[in-house]
């Protein structure tokens, strides 16, 4: 336990140290704005029309660019850098196993992303909307997305040196372009399992006509997102334990 | 103490490592080559940070990849300097003995950093460190778990000659106390100074091995040529040809080349001989002491 407090107090000071924090926060401080735009401006909406906005909000900037963008930095970050500026030697050449230094890095990793993602998510969606309900279900949705993508994205970091592009790659092609046509990608895509979620929780949906992505049962989803963390985590575990690290000059 | 058996190690078709044999016992053993040759990929895998692709390797007897138990036995130095910058050299050794899960976190931590003389900078960040005092802090927390073998990849590299000076001291006494000491360094000088025993690598395999004395006689014994400008080449030539450290003197475009039969005779000399001739020297360069040509003039034996 001491080892794991004491890897996850590093990198919990790496990760919130760094100045891209505050580009972070601004991310999100860019949605509650938006939100409380939203909200001051348009006076004449019933409540149904504003639900409706607000799901179109947290949705496609929370949940579809908010959430993935910060897991990529937190995820492809925690022990990607470590790797390449050297300094994860020093946790390396412990007496300590190597999934605990996967776990640490995990237990901090998860939590920021979650709150700089959740946080924001769930002010503009109680900002914007009167129903609380849509704020609580996406910032819900938006915890378990960053788990699931910051798991994932640290698995990659692992496998590739391009880990950050490739992230990229999924976040924008796959779940951004691919599965809006194809519908068996819908089941491969953590935005989707996100939404499911938020949508499960979120009250009076029932009455609206959601987007056309809206087809991801929540068992499914549930599943899927099961399936997948365990698989990252696997491939995550197995990639650590067997790491090398070259000499410098070889 | 470390123990490598017909290791080998290649990186696709590179081959870093070839075939090496070789044990280090309690004293200080320094792995000296040129860059490039494989001192950090052997060193590397004493430290369990890679795997031999064939061969074994072991610290106290137990196989170093894939078991970080090996690290109560051994402490790695390594080259590279990054710290985490965020951290105050005190933080980073105390990370270092909870990670080793030790009794007297506290104590442990000012015994380290005390050793490495860093007790007034151990509160300051490291980002402001300068690079002997990231050296130190390193070493500190790879000696805080009080290891029966510690691993050095160049630890002289960026310290002044007051920090190395204190460096060495550092390594001769826990040597003097019963440790297992491994450095890597380029330089013949550094190797010199502080190892008793000394293994040469080049090209991946080892070269020679032994008593320092016995590798210095293969070094040194063989003829240097130094040219030497100052500020009246013929009269020097004429004084040193009468040294017998000096085996030849040629002089070329008012170049003054020497030929010396014995390398530390003619350092020793050439000074004295100057200013008794009256002739101020501006540079004594041998040109030909580059250490790869050292290497391979013991490699071509």
């Amino acid at each position: 336990m001491t080892a794991i407090a004491t890897i996850a107090g590093i990198t919990f000071r790496q990760l919130v140290s760094r100045r891209r924090t505050i580009l972070m926060l601004l991310l999100g401080a860019v949605l509650v704005v938006v939100a409380l735009a939203f909200r001051l401006g348009s006076d004449a909406s019933s409540p149904s029309d504003a639900l409706s906005w607000t799901v179109g909000l947290l949705e496609y900037l929370g949940i579809a660019a908010l959430v993935p963008l910060i897991a990529l930095i937190m995820g492809t970050s925690a022990i990607g850098n470590e790797l390449e500026d050297g300094t994860a030697v020093h946790l390396l050449t412990k007496p300590v196993a190597r999934w605990q230094v996967g776990v640490a890095k995990l237990l901090v990793a998860i939590p920021i992303a979650a709150v700089l993602s959740g946080v924001p998510i769930l002010l503009a969606g109680l900002i914007a909307a009167e129903a609380p309900s849509a704020g609580f279900g996406y910032a819900i949705g938006a915890v378990i997305g960053s788990a699931i993508y910051v798991t994932m994205f640290m698995a990659l970091s692992l496998v590739t040196s391009r880990a950050f592009v490739i992230g990229l790659g999924y976040v924008l092609i796959w779940e951004g372009l691919l599965s809006g046509l194809f519908k068996g990608i819908a089941t491969l895509s953590v935005r989707q399992y996100a939404i499911s979620v938020a949508r499960s929780i979120t009250d009076g949906l029932g009455n609206l006509t959601l987007g056309a992505d809206a087809r991801l049962a929540l068992g499914t989803a549930v599943v899927a997102a099961i399936v997948v963390s365990v698989v990252a985590l696997a491939v995550l575990l197995r990639r650590l334990s067997r790491l090398e690290i070259a000499g410098e000059t070889g | 103490m470390i123990e490598l058996t017909a290791v080998s190690r290649w990186y696709g078709n590179v081959v870093a490592v070839n075939d090496i044999t070789l044990r280090v016992d309690p004293g200080i053993t320094g792995l000296l080559g040129p860059n490039g040759a494989g001192k950090s990929t052997i060193l590397h895998m004493v430290a369990g940070l890679l795997a031999p692709s064939t061969g074994t390797v072991t610290v106290a007897g137990e196989a170093t990849f894939g078991h970080p138990s090996i690290y109560r036995n051994i402490g790695l130095v390594p080259e590279r300097e990054a710290v985490y910058p965020f951290l105050s050299g005190r933080e980073f050794v105390r990370a270092a003995a909870r990670l080793h899960g030790l009794a007297d976190v506290d104590a442990a931590t000012s015994r380290a950093v005390e050793a490495v003389d860093m007790t007034d900078a151990a509160g300051r960040a490291i980002g402001g460190y300068s690079k002997g005092m990231r050296q130190r802090i390193k070493v500190a927390a790879a000696l805080v778990h009080d290891p029966p073998a510690l691993v050095l990849d160049e630890p002289f590299n960026g310290m002044d000659p007051r920090q190395r000076l204190h460096m060495m001291t550092l390594l001769r006494r826990m040597a003097a106390e019963g440790a297992t000491i491994l450095f890597s360094s380029h330089i013949l000088e550094e190797v010199e100074r502080l190892a008793e025993r000394v293994l040469v690598i080049v090209a991946g395999r080892l070269a020679a091995s032994g008593d320092f004395r016995q590798i210095r006689r293969l070094m040194t014994d063989r003829p240097h040529t130094f040219t030497v400008r100052s500020s009246d080449n013929r009269a020097l030539g004429a004084a040193l040809m009468t040294a017998p450290a000096v085996g030849g003197v040629s002089l070329d475009d008012g170049l003054l080349s020497v030929r010396a039969a014995d390398f530390g005779a003619f350092s020793r000399h050439v000074a004295v001989a100057a200013r008794d001739a009256g002739v101020r020297l501006y540079e004594v360069l041998p040109t030909d002491d580059s250490l790869e040509s050292v290497f391979s003039y013991l490699v071509g034996r």
